[in-house]
């Protein structure tokens, strides 16, 4: 236990929790996106597992870029199927978000197995290392805690203010808030409501299959079944608390990356009095005081979930 | 004589009112067309389904009738084959009657997998409290518990999402990797069969074992109880309590001002959910697999509400939703086992199933397949002619142009 009160402990577990955060990040940004313009998608999940097992074959074929490339490609695919069945055939948007989380596992699952035979070589990349900045990275624990991350986390980190910026200060984003509050008066106004909801549910694919392609790539390197194990769903949650807004998604996953980091590492240190279970329910339990407390302060989008049918 | 009022064109699952723009929308569909209407794009889906799981067998270089074929034999070839899809579908059905409580109510709870696995968890439990009295006893009452077990697991999210506002998709979920851990944990400690070198419990004691129904299959005489539920689950949707129910989750508001007790009727549907995926839990432990594993719920949990929103929320199109989806499953563990080809292609067929079933009643689709059902109905005037009343419907040959205002 007395490590604890080691400075190295909690630099690793801020080092971790940041890059834990960041396929969080990036699916939670474009989700935002997605529910700001009236679009629930639950299919994250699928987006996301369909977004790493793409870029770590396309990585381990080509190389780094083209494989994130294809994995935020890869979640846009999925991203159009919810685009015609909800946006243009008014589909139930629950249950089409279900099938495809169902229907990315399943294809990913496929894929995996009809590729990797028991007993087989997996494919797998290496994860991208740390970039160190000279000065930045060499300040005493916050340099080492906070600044040593990998691009991938530094991507991340610089999507959400550019996320905000088009929510917040372009013609898109208010357009974009406009058509999930009130997607008739919306439409009254001249805005192309389907059109919208079309290109904010494309950029969540693009996002989350991105946020996927950061587990494999940038944080373990291999691919197995079931690999995003529910990180769809969390940053369903991050969203919540945050209540929709970019700057929150970066504290949000961060805080929920925390709590992952330091269940992994305590386990280390404790795992003889304490039942490793246990400490593994650590990030579920935040998620669910996060979502508790953020249910209070929750105003969601009005027509979050609701379809928009022209002329009725 | 008129039978149009006040029937709905095109309600669907999940509530997708397509209400269309269309003509043909000006006459409402009669019985025997809507119930045409929804069989025939139901199976449009499957095949549908079926057609683009063959391009992604044929895609990764796999005879998609090889693989079909293996399906087959595996849910129902033999005996055994139609015994491993009905201890799967049992299950399932149970899980989705419950799914579907909640689901008419307008809630929606991913939770069943926690619930299952709490569900077990009290059916092991009964075990060891029921170790010497007689079956006819001990079998009742681990399924009691089992219910006990799952509604407790749902207690604390219903409670959150009635009182609260918390999103119940959510919490449920977390609930179900608290299942999981916690599965885990007493499979690996205090319920480890000792020797054993993976996580397992002790077999239950044979005073709460459900028996074998037929011989040389994994068919248990729990199946009887799905058979049960489903029939008080067709009592529910045309009791009183059930219609009241189906109010809230259409309708909130009005169901306010007509004095329905929402928080109640929210805490209400999860419990009962949360009860019969417990249910589904006992029928895994006591009837299944007689001990625990750490992955006994498998994916019933998630499955189980693919099988209510494939059912539309509905007894018999459950069961009918759960047979499919207990015999892709039992089948595609066939394909693997004989032709090597991952059983991950069934969750894939079963999800472009669910799709289609999503969009099976969108304005546009519903409005083609209304012209096409009419068309046919007209030429077929006569075999149509006992699903419609009135003698003012016939108008043999009219085609499309047998409008009418409703």
């Amino acid at each position: 236990m007395a490590k604890l009160a080691e400075l190295t402990f909690w630099t690793a577990t801020i080092s971790g929790g940041l890059r834990l955060a960041t396929p969080l990040i990036l699916a939670s940004l474009g989700e935002t996106i997605a529910q700001r313009a009236g679009v629930l998608n639950i299919g994250l999940e699928g987006y996301m597992i369909i977004g790493a097992l793409t870029s770590l074959y396309v990585t381990v074929e080509t190389g780094i870029a083209l494989g994130l490339l294809a994995g935020a490609l890869a979640g846009a695919v999925l991203a159009l199927l919810m685009v015609w069945l909800c946006v243009h055939l008014n589909a139930n948007q629950v249950v089409v978000g279900f099938g495809l989380t169902i229907l990315g596992v399943g294809l990913t699952g496929y894929i995996f197995r009809l590729t990797t035979p028991l007993g087989g070589e997996r494919r797998q990349v290496n994860i991208l290392g740390e970039i160190h900045i000279p000065g930045l990275s060499d300040i005493p624990f916050l340099g080492e805690a906070f600044l040593s991350n990998s691009w991938m986390t530094w991507v991340a980190l610089g999507l959400v203010p550019v996320v905000w910026w088009v929510a917040q200060r372009t013609v898109f984003g208010l357009e974009v808030r406009a058509v999930g509050e009130d997607p008739d008066a919306a439409f009254a106004r001249g805005v192309d409501v389907i059109r919208v909801r079309s290109v904010a549910t494309l950029l969540s694919g693009l996002l989350g299959g991105l946020g996927g392609a950061a587990i494999t790539t940038a944080l373990v390197g291999v691919f197995e079944p079931a690999i995003t194990a529910g990180r769809g769903f969390i940053a369903l949650i991050v969203i919540i608390m945050v209540r929709w807004s970019a700057w929150g998604v970066a504290v949000g996953s961060f805080a929920f990356g925390l709590a992952d980091a330091l269940g992994a590492n305590l386990r280390n240190i404790v795992s003889d009095s304490v039942p490793t279970e246990a400490l593994q329910t650590i990030p579920f339990l935040v998620a669910l005081i996060i979502l508790i407390i953020g249910a209070r302060r929750a105003r969601m989008p009005k027509s979050l979930g609701f379809n928009y049918v022209p002329d009725r | 004589m008129t039978t149009t009022s006040g029937e709905v064109p095109g309600t669907g699952p999940g509530g997708a009112a397509g209400s269309g723009n269309g003509a043909e929308t000006l006459r409402a569909d009669t019985a025997f067309e809507r119930a045409t209407i929804g069989l025939s794009t139901s199976l449009l889906a499957v095949v549908i389904a079926l057609g683009l799981g063959a391009v992604i067998l044929a895609g990764s270089g796999e005879n998609p009738l090889t693989a079909y074929g293996a399906i087959l034999v595996g849910s129902f070839g033999d005996w055994f084959a139609i015994g491993e899809t009905l201890a799967r579908a049992a299950p399932l059905a149970v899980v989705g009657v419950g799914a579907a409580v909640a689901l008419r109510a307008g809630v929606i709870t991913i939770g069943a997998q926690g619930q299952l696995i709490a569900g077990s968890l009290g059916a092991l439990c009964a075990g060891f409290v029921l170790r010497d009295v007689p079956t006819g006893v001990g079998v009742p009452l681990a399924a009691v518990a089992g219910a006990l077990f799952g509604m407790v697991w749902v207690l604390i999210p219903a409670l959150l999402r009635a009182h609260l506002n918390v999103n119940e998709i959510l919490s449920t979920l977390l609930f179900n990797e608290f299942a999981f851990l916690l599965l885990a944990y007493l499979l690996n400690n205090p319920l480890k069969e000792p020797r054993a070198i993976t996580p397992k419990s002790e077999p239950l004691p044979d005073s709460v074992v459900l028996g074998d129904l037929v011989a040389s299959t994994r068919l248990h005489a729990g199946v009887l109880a799905v058979v049960l539920i489903v029939a008080l689950f067709a009592l529910w949707t045309r009791s009183t309590m059930g219609y009241r129910y189906d109010l809230f989750g259409e309708n909130p508001r009005l169901a306010h001002s007509l004095g329905i007790p929402g928080r109640r009727v929210i805490c209400n549907s999860l419990l009962i959910s949360g009860a019969l995926a417990g249910l589904a839990g006992w029928l895994q432990a006591a009837g299944l697999l007689q001990r625990l594993f750490v992955d006994i719920a498998e994916e019933i949990g998630f499955f189980g509400l693919v099988v209510a929103m494939l059912g539309g929320a509905r007894p018999l199109g459950i069961l009918a939703a759960a047979l499919l989806v207990g015999a892709l499953q039992s089948g595609g563990l066939h394909m693997q086992a004989t032709e090597g080809i991952p059983a991950s292609l069934s969750d894939v067929i079963q999800a472009l199933i669910l799709l289609g079933f999503a969009v099976r009643y969108a304005p546009q689709i519903a409005a083609i397949g209304r012209r096409v059902v009419r068309s046919l109905s007209d030429s077929f005037g006569a075999v149509a002619a006992w699903g419609r009343t009135g003698p003012d419907r016939r108008a043999p040959g009219a085609g499309t142009g047998e409008h009418r205002e409703a």
